[in-house]
């Protein structure tokens, strides 16, 4: 019974893991895209995010630690932590292993970011455009629920809460930054000069 | 304006105006000491926060996506508490007149019933 | 006027050799007497002639107070303020002066490297610095310690002389301010300790060098001591002026060939200043002291005469165009700002203003300054308040009648 335990666990924990990861994508996009309303307000994105990145730290441990300790499951610690050494599921498992590492430079970075250049910070932050499809596919192809129809039916929404948002920050995409050299290139007397003469 | 003195934090907030990129989360968390003008950039109280504003100051600094707002020590640090309208000068200040002032230390808690309610009993 | 910086041969007779300059004004001063060069620039009281108008040996103090023998010294002629030409005169005049006070404050700061800051269409003023720096190195003969100088030459703006863009231009190619702090002086070019001091200042700098403090106070009719150049627009006779602190706006005014008791307007500063009503500029002494304490700034020696037949509204509508134009796209309140105050003044002046136009130009005069990472948006709003407070009449006739004061045929503006 036990050793179901952890398989159980590993399962359950990593599906959590996934949502958790989407539902911060999903927050950061919102956040760069400005997304608010009365009853959203500004602050409220980039919180959910921070919160529920270092939320996703406790679950992520947990499915790691109950995958490899599954007797059944027949993975080492190496295959946890070095890619493509696993025996089963090879590539499957190596996915979610450089999605970790991904995930693990994204937490560090994300806590330190007062105190390290902006642009390195930036170019880290770009990698979870890699992190999280990664992690998305092995949700769908490592574990052994993948293909079943509820697994599915969670990587679908989890897929469509990601492109929705992402949709919405391209939309989105030149917010203040962008106009500021449209304002200064314009010429306000040409333009009531030339608006006076049609009168 | 109550007669109720705010006390002096001892530091002050500084907005990198070229990193600043009108968010408005600082606004939000710490409207007392910041507006946003017509654009939806900050407009800040002069002077150094009040000592019962920090905490939210440190929110505000936090909730910044493009961190362009810093807490940092003010200069001259007032030798008594400050009164809430009279800016204390800092190396850079922002504009000094027409900005609302901080607001006053709220009232401690009113007692639930007056006084005369409570003899009444 | 004392011609001190121009005395020598005229400015129209090209650049000084570097024999005329020794035959004129003799060896610097042995190394025993620069030692103390900067307590004598501050017992001399000589005052930045950037704009800022900052105490010259208080910054030579704070740099060579925090170098470590790896300061560096930029030497500003970047001159982006379009009234101002007396940084280019001077140059092209006088390079010699300007690279002996370079030279003298490397040495006083403890710098290993100096840059000549020239805007890259003062050609003019280049040439002669590189051929004057050519000369130098032919004749090598002076005592002070050699120190590689370089030419930088930023793309002529606005806002390319502010110190920390002028530091930034050195370090990655980029003429726009940053934020500060750390300021140049703390951590400039390279990271390391940066004077940066306007080519006027350097030049009046190696004159103390050489004559003292005393020789420097004794000229000054008023507060500050020592002599300014000016740029002088308007009137019949424009152009770059040396002139003792202190001398009245009217006597420039004479000078200038503008008709006396002419009470128009006078621009102090250049578009960073202020404007003066004509009834009160007229016994002005332009002294850095006494016109701040009336509210206006000597800022870079800016004298522009307005004229009567100029109209006040459409002029301060087109520097804030300009103004807003010039702007480092950086920063929000200073890019929508002044775009919202140069599209205000503009309708204003062209008869097309909206109803509350005014009220908010009013509202904008007070509330963007200080609110950028540089002082554009504080110079520029300035002026704008300067002009609202003396031509107060002229802006509530553009706005509420749509009507100028200043005859037709004749409204023209002088920028």
């Amino acid at each position: 019974m036990f050793d179901q335990m952890l398989w159980f666990v590993a399962r359950g924990s990593g599906i959590v893991s996934l949502l958790l990861v989407t539902a911060s994508v999903c927050f950061g996009l919102l956040t760069v895209a400005r997304f608010w309303h009365e009853s959203w307000p500004r602050f409220f994105n980039l919180e959910m995010h921070r919160r529920i990145s270092l939320l996703a730290i406790v679950f992520n441990v947990v499915h790691i630690a109950t995958a490899v300790l599954d007797p059944f499951a027949k993975l080492g610690w190496s295959s946890a932590f070095v890619p493509l050494v696993s025996t089963y599921r090879p590539i499957p498992v190596a996915m979610g292993v450089v999605s970790m590492y991904l995930f693990i430079a994204l937490i560090i970075t994300g806590l330190l970011r007062a105190h390290m250049p902006q642009g390195l910070w930036r170019v880290i932050h770009w990698t979870s455009y890699a992190m999280w499809p990664l992690a998305l596919g092995h949700s769908f192809l490592a574990g052994s629920d993948a293909g079943s129809i509820w697994m599915l039916a969670i990587g679908g929404i989890s897929l469509g809460a990601v492109g929705a948002c992402l949709l919405f920050r391209i939309a989105v995409w030149d917010q203040n930054r962008g106009r500021l050299d449209d304002a200064v290139l314009t010429s306000s007397w040409e333009d009531a000069t030339r608006r006076g003469k049609g009168r | 304006m109550s007669g109720r003195r705010a006390l002096d934090s001892g530091m002050r907030l500084e907005i990198d105006r070229i990193a600043c990129d009108a968010y408005g989360t600082c606004a939000e968390l710490l409207p007392e000491g910041i507006d946003l003008d017509e654009w939806g950039y900050p407009v800040m109280a002069p002077g150094n926060v009040p000592l019962h504003l920090l905490d939210h100051a440190k929110r505000a600094v936090d909730s910044c996506p493009v961190l362009a707002m810093r807490l940092v020590k003010a200069q001259a640090p007032a030798l008594a508490p400050a009164p809430p309208p009279a800016p204390v000068l800092a190396s850079r200040p922002d504009r000094t007149e027409g900005t609302p002032p901080w607001p006053p230390r709220p009232q401690s808690r009113a007692p639930k019933r007056s006084p005369e309610a409570r003899r009444r009993r | 006027m004392t011609a001190r910086l121009l005395a020598g041969q005229a400015p129209a007779a090209g650049a000084e050799t570097l024999a005329d300059h020794r035959a004129r004004l003799g060896d610097l001063p042995g190394r025993a007497e620069r030692s103390h060069l900067i307590k004598t620039l501050e017992a001399a009281g000589l005052l930045g002639r950037g704009g800022a108008g900052f105490p010259v040996a208080r910054k030579w103090a704070s740099v060579a107070g925090r170098a470590k023998g790896d300061a560096v010294v930029l030497a500003n002629g970047a001159e982006g303020e379009p009234l101002s030409h007396k940084d280019r005169v001077l140059m092209t005049s006088r390079p010699h002066l300007v690279l002996d006070g370079l030279e003298l404050a490397a040495e006083a700061v403890g710098a290993r490297r100096a840059v000549l800051y020239v805007g890259s269409e003062h050609t003019g003023a280049r040439d002669a610095l590189e051929h004057a720096l050519a000369e130098r190195a032919a004749t090598r003969s002076s005592t002070l310690p050699r120190v590689p100088i370089t030419m930088a030459n930023p793309p002529v703006s606005y806002v390319a002389g502010e110190e920390s863009a002028a530091v930034h231009f050195v370090n990655a190619g980029d003429p726009r301010p940053t934020t500060v702090p750390p300021r140049p002086f703390e951590k400039g070019v390279g990271g390391k300790p940066t004077l940066v001091q306007n080519v006027e200042s350097l030049a009046h700098a190696a004159l103390i060098a050489r004559y003292g403090d005393a020789w420097y106070r004794e000229v000054g009719r008023a507060t500050t001591p020592g002599t300014a150049l000016v740029t002088v627009t308007g009137g019949k006779r424009p152009g770059v002026l040396e002139i003792d602190l202190g001398t009245t706006i009217g006597e420039v005014a004479q000078w200038a060939g503008v008709a006396a008791g002419d009470g128009s307007p006078v621009l102090l500063g250049g578009y960073f200043g202020g404007l003066v009503a004509g009834a009160d500029a007229w016994n002005l002494p332009l002294d850095p002291a006494v016109l701040r304490a009336s509210g206006t700034a000597f800022g870079a020696g800016v004298v522009a005469f307005m004229g009567d037949a100029t109209c006040g509204v459409t002029t301060t509508a087109r520097i804030m165009d300009y103004m807003a134009g010039s702007s480092a796209a950086q920063c929000g309140p200073c890019v929508f700002g002044l775009r919202a105050v140069a599209d205000a003044s503009a309708r204003i002046a062209t008869g097309q203003a909206r109803g509350d136009d005014l009220t908010r130009l009013r509202g904008w005069s007070q509330s963007i300054a200080g609110r950028g990472a540089c002082r554009l948006p504080d110079g520029t709003t300035g002026l704008l308040a300067s002009s609202l407070r003396v031509y107060d009449a002229d802006w509530s006739s553009h706005q509420h009648h749509r009507r100028c004061t200043v005859p037709r045929g004749v409204a023209r503006a002088t920028a």
